[in-house]
């Protein structure tokens, strides 16, 4: 064999042992990319453990009343656990300042359709919004408990919602009425919190079962009885007296603070 | 000097070599079968242990991480776990259910009827006493129910929903034709949910392949949340109480005595050990028999004449290899996949850039006079 013959053979065989290489990085990064991310955090474990893994994160969340707005279907009654009782709400919608990582029973009455049930959801904040000071209510996070919830937690279901603040970039460009929340349904083996933080950012974790909390209600435990705020609406009869500026509320919110 | 057939064969086995090669490489770059490491032999993708893992400081240890200080959350803020699950009895409708509340041994409880709710105290079993059952009236049978200890995985569910329990037509039929049924209800892992509706499952026994253990099954499966056995078992079968036959051993004393509101579970709450000594059975070193290895032994009856044995030897031929206890254990501890963390942020480069104007923004002349007209500057 001729010298540069030789020669032309080592640089295709060295070629080829560098281009084997390079597969194999190239290949390694895509096993890498394929598998997803490990997630520490579960919409099934126990109520409010992702509040306090939360909550050790760091950042401005602790003790601070995020607002809360929660709807439940026309008329059906929405009370939340304050201290130790429930607190009824005269419409079909209660606002409350709840803390992060905080764990609060609620309960909802008169469920058209379905008299005699009552039904015991508890709402686990996650996360907190950061909107313009001052105005802290007029963006609460809006928790909606549809009928189909109360009617598959009544037939023995455990429904999890999970309530996200949506990505922009990710946002559907549909108009949202009012009183509505579009939910994306996941399937069988898919958790609900790994979904919402693919599309957004994970709010607050909504837990609805048909248990009857009997031991709160005979007074012999405070689960889900986190410190709360209640911003209850005023009815017309005592809206008509007034009142002085530093009691105002904000614009566009009727109520008042506890 | 080589001769050009052994010129040809050299350039033939050099395209061959390389070919070889780079379709090794292709082929292994779509199948994707790669070596899944990067230097220094961790996976590529950062891989964290669970949450539950990451909450202790090590296996078989608990509190926080080593150097983590855990996080005080404010008074009242976190759910406090519930020690009851509640349990939903939903069919047959119309059958009554009792259990034990007084810790006597008796269902003196009020009865519920089927359907219904009741909670139970976690870990525990409890004996019901189920009557009423519609087209089989003169029927009752004593199930057991027992309710697995709460954990992180089935604490949520139980917060929130009842276990639900359904006894069926085949359950009474097995049971009362002499069968043994075991029903486990479960919460199932993610892979296993297909076909769960509400979010648990139910195993029987008398449906599975024979030799297949329901409870390891649904332990396979997911989480446990209570095991009901049924069998034809009269537990308040006439005569019982005198003149019945009474096994030789020890029976524990001081059983629990309930609040006459709650259910009591008849094995003193949770699972028992198998011996402990001096508790679940004799003490050790004093046998209750005159046996010399401590089994209770049949007494030497007289059989009718004075009794004339004097002494009975027992010798003991088994081979025994026992040895003495370990000074020191080493435990290697290697868990798959290992553990990769991303590396901090050593560097950032931030560059900044401003889109000049095609035009230069001048104020306007009207806007560099100072002042209104007609006032003094």
């Amino acid at each position: 064999m001729q010298p540069a013959e030789s020669s032309q053979s080592h640089w295709r065989i060295l070629c080829a042992i560098l281009v084997f290489f390079a597969s194999q990085n190239l290949t390694a990064l895509c096993y890498g990319q394929a598998r997803d991310r490990h997630l520490q955090q579960f919409a099934d474990l126990p109520p409010g453990q992702v509040g306090q893994m939360q909550l050790s994160r760091g950042g401005p969340l602790a003790g601070y009343f995020q607002p809360v707005r929660m709807t439940v279907p026309k008329g059906a009654q929405v009370s939340l656990w304050a201290e130790d009782h429930f607190e009824a709400f005269e419409a079909n919608q209660a606002d409350a300042g709840m803390l992060v990582s905080g764990v609060y029973r609620t309960r909802v009455t008169r469920i058209p359709g379905q008299a005699g049930f009552e039904v015991y959801p508890t709402i686990e904040i996650i996360n907190r919004l950061f909107p313009p000071q001052g105005q802290e209510q007029k963006y609460p996070i809006p928790v909606v408990i549809t009928q189909e919830d109360l009617e598959r937690a009544i037939e023995g279901q455990f429904v999890v919602r999970v309530v996200y603040l949506e990505d922009p970039l990710l946002a559907l460009p549909v108009r949202q009425r009012e009183g509505e929340q579009r939910a994306v349904d996941v399937g069988p083996g898919e958790d609900p919190l790994v979904a919402a933080d693919k599309l957004g950012r994970p709010m607050a974790i909504v837990r609805i079962g048909s248990r009857v909390p009997t031991e709160m209600l005979n007074g012999q435990s405070g689960e889900g009885a986190a410190p709360l705020k209640l911003y209850r609406a005023s009815s017309p009869t005592t809206e008509t007296k007034p009142r002085s500026s530093a009691q105002q509320t904000p614009p566009g919110y009727r109520g008042t603070i506890r | 000097m080589p001769s050009a057939r052994t010129m040809r064969r050299g350039k033939i086995m050099s395209v061959r070599l390389t070919l070889g090669t780079l379709l090794l490489a292709a082929a292994t770059a779509v199948s994707g079968c790669a070596v899944p490491v990067q230097s220094g032999g961790m996976s590529a993708a950062h891989n964290l242990p669970p949450a539950q893992m990451l909450a202790q400081p090590g296996p078989g240890m608990g509190g926080p991480g080593p150097g983590v200080i855990p996080n005080v959350p404010p008074p009242g803020a976190q759910m406090a776990p519930a020690t009851t699950a509640q349990v939903h009895f939903k069919a047959p409708v119309g059958m009554e259910i009792r259990w034990d509340v007084s810790g006597s041994g008796a269902y003196d409880s009020e009865p519920l009827v089927v359907p219904g709710i009741q909670n139970f105290p976690e870990n525990g079993v409890y004996r019901l006493k189920v009557t009423g059952i519609e087209g089989r009236e003169d029927e009752r049978l004593y199930p057991s129910m027992e309710v697995a200890p709460i954990t992180a995985r089935t604490a949520a569910y139980l917060a929130h929903t009842p276990i639900p329990v359904h006894f069926t037509e085949q359950d009474f039929d097995q049971a009362l034709s002499g069968n043994y049924v075991t029903k486990v209800i479960y919460i199932p892992d993610p892979e296993f949910q297909e076909l769960a509706i509400g979010g648990v499952d139910t195993l029987v026994s008398t449906r599975l392949d024979p030799g297949v253990d329901p409870i390891v099954e649904a332990d396979r499966r997911g989480a446990i949340l209570s095991i009901i056995r049924l069998g034809s078992k009269d537990m308040e079968l006439e005569g019982t109480a005198e003149g019945a036959a009474v096994q030789a051993g020890y029976t524990p004393e001081g059983a629990a005595v309930g609040n006459g509101f709650s259910p009591v579970p008849f094995n003193g709450g949770g699972v028992m050990p198998s011996y402990v000594s001096g508790v679940t059975g004799p003490q050790y070193g004093h046998p209750i028999t005159g046996t010399p290895i401590g089994l209770p032994g049949p007494p030497h009856l007289p059989m009718g004449s004075p009794a004339g044995l004097q002494k009975h030897q027992i010798t003991n031929h088994t081979r025994m290899h026992i040895p003495g206890p370990t000074q020191s254990l080493g435990i290697h501890v290697r868990q798959q996949p290992g553990l990769s963390y991303p590396r901090p942020v050593d560097t950032v480069r931030i560059r900044e850039q401003a889109v000049r104007p095609m035009h230069f923004n001048n104020q306007p002349p009207a806007d560099m006079v100072q002042g209104h007209p007609g006032e003094p500057r």
